[in-house]
Formats: C-alpha cells, sequence, structure tokens
C-alpha cells in the first residue's frame, strides 16, 4: 500500500536531497508505466495532471489552448488516472494538477478535498492560465480567471496540503510564495524538440510580449532568463523558497543540466522528456532496426534478398 | 425538400477509407518477394502506434492485453476483452494513416452469440473503422479450456469458423496458432497469415516467468531460442502444407529483441514478425531505464544562496 505523505513529510523529503546538494527531481507522469521506472529510478516527488494522457496519446500537451474549465472531468482527468498511477508505486508522494478555474468547481474546498481523497498527497495549478494576462484578466472578471489559482495554493496551504505553484512572470510567482506555496515551478511555456513538441523557438513571428503571453517556446538562453527572473522575484518574498525549473527546452536530461548549470534553482520537473522523448528515441531507432532485418533465403517465398 | 439519398451520398465520401485485402497482400507479398520481413507492432496507446506508423511498419494490431503493459504490469488478459480494445479505435486510429489497422477480437464475446454472432461481430468491427482481424485473446493457448466449452460453440472451433467468414467476405485476418493443427485448421479456413505463438513473451522486466513448457499448455512460453525456431518452423511448414500462399509471422516466446528476431530469420522460413512486448513494453521499460536515471544523475552546480 502506497504511505499517504503529509505536508512536512513531503518537505523533509526534499530538503534531505537539497542538504545533499543534489537536485530535485519531480516526474510527470502520463502511465502507470512511467510512475512505476520513475519510482525505481529516483525521482523525489510524482506529479501527475488530467492532461498526461494526451502525450501518452501522442499528441501534444495542450498548454497554449482556449479552454476555460472542464478539464478536471475530461477523459482521463486527474482523478481518474490516480488508481493507475497509485497501483505502479509503492512509496513516493503523488502531487495532483487541479484547474482551479473549472466552472464546474466553483467551490475550492471541494476540489483540494477531492483530490486528497483520492489519494493525493499535494496539490499544483496545472492546467493553469498563468501564461496569458488579457484572457485571465478577462475569466478573473467572470469570476473564474487566474485569481483562482492563487486562491486554490492559498486554501490549500490552510488545509495543511504540500502546495506547489507554476508561475510564468516574477510577479506571480511572489503571489504564489505569499499564498504559501511550498515549491515554485517557473515555467518556460511549451516544450519543443521532438515529434508533438512546439514549434522551435522564433519560427513563428508574432509579438507575444505585446499580448502579455508567456506560453511560446523559448530558447536555452530566454529560458534561464526567464527562470532566474522568476526564481529572483520567489526568494525576495521568502529566501528559503524551493524553485524548480520546468518546460521549454527541459526535455532531455542534457538541457536539464545546461540549465542547472546556469542557474539557482532547486530542481527540475520533467513532462516530455519522461515519457515522449524516451519512447520517440527508442521506438524510432528499434523500427529502424526492424526494417533492416532480412528473411531467410532459404524461404520459398523469397525471390532474392535485397539488402537493407 | 429533403434528400435521405444526399446524406448518404456525403457519409459515403467521408467514410473511413479501407485497404482491400488484396492490396494489403500484394504489398506484403512484394516485400516478402525481397526478403523483407512483415514486420507488425501490437499497439495499445495512441504513442507507441505513432512510431509504428512513422517507422512504416506493415501492420499495427490492437488488443487489451496492451493495455496492462502500459499500467507497468506484466501483460494480463483483461476479461471482457473487446469492451476494452474496441474503444482503443479512435486513439489509434488518430496516429494512423497509412498502416492497415487490425482489431483483434475475441471470437467468444456473449454479445456476438448466436447463429449470426460473428457476423455481427464483424459488422461491429469493420463499422468502427478497422481494417482487418486477428483473433486476440485467443483459446488456441489452452486446449484444456477449449475442449470443455467446444459444444457450446465458444472453442476454438468458433476461431476458426470466423476465419472462414471472414474469408467468404474478404477481409484481411491474420491468426495466431499455437500448434501445426491449429495451423492447418485456419489456413484451411483461408486466412492470409498464420501466426506461430510461442507462447507469453519472457523477456524485460516484467516477462513471463521462464516455468516449464508443459505439453498442451501453450501460454507458458518457450524460452529456449532453437527450440522456439523449431517450433515456428513446425507451424509455418503446417500452414503452407494445407495453402503455400499462407503467410507466416511469428511470435512470442523468446522473440523480444532485434538479435533473437534475427536468430529467428536465420534459423526458420518465416516471412515476418510481429512485435508486442518488443514493441510496446520492452523498448519503453528500456528508454527509461535509459533516461530516467540520466535526470537522477544530473548535478546542481550554481549556488547564490
Amino acid at each position: 500500500m502506497k504511505p499517504k505523505f503529509s505536508r512536512a513529510q513531503i518537505l523533509e523529503r526534499l530538503s534531505k536531497r537539497m542538504i545533499n546538494g543534489d537536485p530535485i527531481f519531480v516526474a510527470n507522469c502520463s502511465a502507470g508505466m512511467i510512475a512505476k521506472y520513475a519510482e525505481k529510478y529516483g525521482a523525489d516527488l510524482l506529479t501527475v495532471h488530467s492532461r498526461g494522457k494526451f502525450r501518452y496519446r501522442g499528441l501534444p500537451d495542450p498548454l497554449p489552448c482556449f479552454w476555460w474549465g472542464g478539464t478536471n472531468e475530461i477523459k482521463g482527468n486527474v482523478f481518474e488516472i490516480y488508481h493507475e498511477i497509485e497501483n505502479a508505486i509503492d512509496n513516493i508522494p503523488v502531487v495532483a494538477g487541479l484547474e482551479a478555474y473549472d466552472a464546474l468547481f466553483r467551490h475550492m474546498d471541494k476540489l483540494i478535498s477531492k483530490a486528497t481523497s483520492t489519494g493525493y498527497d499535494g496539490i499544483y495549478n496545472y492546467p493553469t492560465w498563468g501564461w496569458y494576462k488579457p484572457l485571465r484578466w478577462l475569466r478573473d472578471a467572470a469570476g473564474f480567471g487566474f485569481t483562482r489559482e492563487l486562491e486554490m495554493i492559498k486554501l490549500a496551504h490552510q488545509m495543511d496540503v504540500f502546495t506547489m505553484a507554476i508561475a510564468f512572470w516574477p510577479e506571480d510567482a511572489q503571489e504564489f510564495v505569499k499564498m504559501g506555496a511550498d515549491v515554485i515551478i517557473a515555467h518556460c511555456g511549451w516544450e519543443y524538440g521532438f515529434s508533438t513538441g512546439g514549434p522551435e523557438p522564433g519560427s513563428v513571428k508574432f509579438d507575444f510580449d505585446a499580448e502579455g503571453f508567456r506560453a511560446q517556446p523559448k530558447t536555452l538562453d530566454e529560458s534561464c532568463r526567464m527562470i532566474q527572473e522568476i526564481c529572483d522575484a520567489a526568494r525576495s518574498v521568502n529566501p528559503k523558497q524551493i524553485v524548480l525549473a520546468a518546460g521549454g527546452p527541459i526535455t532531455t536530461p542534457e538541457n536539464a543540466q545546461k540549465v542547472m548549470d546556469r542557474v539557482d534553482v532547486d530542481g527540475f520537473e520533467i513532462s516530455h522528456g519522461i515519457d515522449v522523448v524516451p519512447i520517440e528515441v527508442h521506438l524510432r531507432r528499434i523500427g529502424k532496426e526492424y526494417k533492416s532485418l532480412r528473411l531467410n533465403p532459404k524461404n520459398p517465398n523469397v525471390e532474392r534478398v535485397v539488402p537493407p | 425538400m429533403v434528400s435521405y439519398s444526399e446524406r448518404k451520398r456525403i457519409l459515403d465520401a467521408v467514410g473511413e477509407p479501407i485497404p482491400t485485402r488484396k492490396e494489403i497482400l500484394d504489398k506484403w507479398w512484394a516485400q516478402i518477394k525481397q526478403g523483407i520481413p512483415i514486420i507488425y507492432a501490437g499497439c495499445s496507446v495512441g504513442l507507441v502506434a505513432k512510431y509504428a506508423e512513422e517507422m512504416g511498419l506493415d501492420a499495427i494490431v490492437t488488443y487489451e492485453t496492451g493495455l496492462s503493459r502500459h499500467w507497468g504490469m506484466p501483460t494480463t488478459l483483461l476479461a471482457d476483452p473487446n469492451r476494452w480494445s474496441f474503444p482503443m479505435y479512435e486513439e489509434i486510429r488518430t496516429q494512423v494513416v497509412n498502416t492497415p489497422l487490425i482489431a483483434g477480437v475475441e471470437a467468444y464475446d456473449p454479445r456476438f452469440q448466436g447463429e449470426r454472432g460473428l457476423i455481427r461481430m464483424i459488422r461491429t468491427v469493420i463499422e468502427i473503422g478497422y481494417d482487418g482481424i486477428q483473433n486476440f485473446p485467443t483459446l488456441s493457448f489452452v486446449p484444456a479450456i477449449y475442449s470443455l466449452r467446444e459444444h457450446l460453440n465458444m472453442g476454438w472451433k468458433r476461431e476458426v469458423e470466423l476465419v472462414k467468414i471472414c474469408n467468404d467476405l474478404d477481409i484481411f485476418t491474420m491468426w495466431y496458432a499455437c500448434s501445426p493443427e491449429h495451423a492447418k485448421d485456419v489456413a484451411a479456413a483461408g486466412t492470409d497469415a498464420v501466426v506461430p505463438h510461442a507462447g507469453w513473451t519472457v523477456g524485460g522486466q516484467v516477462g513471463a516467468p521462464p516455468i516449464k513448457r508443459y505439453p498442451k499448455t501453450w501460454i507458458t512460453p518457450i524460452s529456449n531460442l532453437d527450440e522456439a525456431c523449431r517450433h515456428v518452423q513446425e507451424i509455418t511448414d503446417a500452414a503452407r502444407s494445407v495453402n503455400p500462399k499462407c503467410i507466416s509471422l511469428s511470435h512470442g516466446g523468446p522473440f523480444i529483441d532485434i538479435p533473437a528476431v534475427r536468430y529467428m530469420f536465420q534459423h526458420t522460413t518465416t516471412d515476418g514478425f510481429e512485435a508486442a512486448s518488443a514493441w510496446e513494453r520492452v523498448p519503453v521499460e528500456n528508454a527509461l531505464a535509459d533516461f530516467i536515471p540520466k535526470y537522477r544523475a544530473i548535478k546542481k552546480t550554481v549556488r547564490k544562496k
């Protein structure tokens, strides 16, 4: 049976890692298979959210999308797949990604307690609308915007539930820290660089900054700059704040190391990099190898064996 | 003005295209004549189907046991299999355009009993959008079980009957056979390809336990590569003795990775290989074993605090 982890226990687990000088490794899991091996090969914490199954279906994560709610109810949602994840693991905390602005969860306490009673050990704000300011202001005015994400973190913290908060802007990170977020995840936008990833940074000509938009893919340089800004902002409120990096180029071990070489964050969260990228690399190689095999020339159906 | 035929015209125009049996076989035979094996993959989630299509594998088959692999569990025969597998279609089809998409079906499904039961099953499968049919899960594995069910018309004979109906309807089939007798049965019934099965796949992190092979419990794996090759050859020869144009596609047992499959092609005259655990389980396990420890090994080098 997977034990339940209290907020204090999770924080102790993370601080042990930090005291040793190692980065915190958070694995975003889209299937039991991924959770099983993430635990086995040393992840510190698992996250699960309602869009993980998109990746396992071979589709992009709809980070830049136009959905204003309902994710907590879609097929393969965070509550539905908990059982599959828990079934595959033994002793590691699992954090639920919740859509705070879901129109079917007006009562925030319901949403949080649904996650904890499902079995989750903590919560965080994914999907998020943090990346697109005009739209979140529009929805805030309607009562279902980004402010809900801040409220969710605040309430969960009051309920002594472990919380993480994804932030795209330094000022958001500061707000989340004030609400009591245990971990800030500085997010560098849509992941890119593989078959279901976003477009290469800069390849789409559009003035995203002018629209208050931050979900677009960013280069390693831009990402590191942004992560450091968010990190500094968070630590200006709480110097001991745990900050992780995620998104954008952080989809391979090499790129994650490059980020850790340049930015003073405490670790990283891996999503496409833990399922799509490894599986893509290995199946492409194996597919090619299968296609290069040849039949036995003694096979009566073979006329001549063409070389690979 | 109401036109019923207009709706029919539009529905016909947007219907899911399906390759004819002849188109699939012509392509496969051209390939076999050149000595290029037919490789097809068992895919139960979109992500692995995506790369099977991209790498140009020759067919994709869906069935319910694959789901358990992605749960991180040993391959598991799930109850009421068609209720699991038929709804997998949308997720897989989204990734599959150019590759024949074959439905694994359980022929004994209680929803499709009675005289026209199998025909209704075929209609369901083709209406969903699949391009062909394969018998999975199959009772070919376990004569002890099917012999008791035969008088209820829920045994191996029903699987053979399904081949016959598909053959009459000109629907593409590939059929698992665990023994030479089974291969002869389905070759005579008109299957396009027989799939010699060497038992539950051995190898990887949660492969079949290598217990002893019982004489007629053919789900127990053949772990030894040479023995498995002999088994494949016997079944292949049996099928060809009935119909020389029956393709042989081997599967299971110790055939789990490229070296083993290469060895099989060197030591048998089979025409191809079905990679199921060898496509969607072991390579994924290896991929995760390759990447995740590298994430764990990342060092924190910047310290401002």
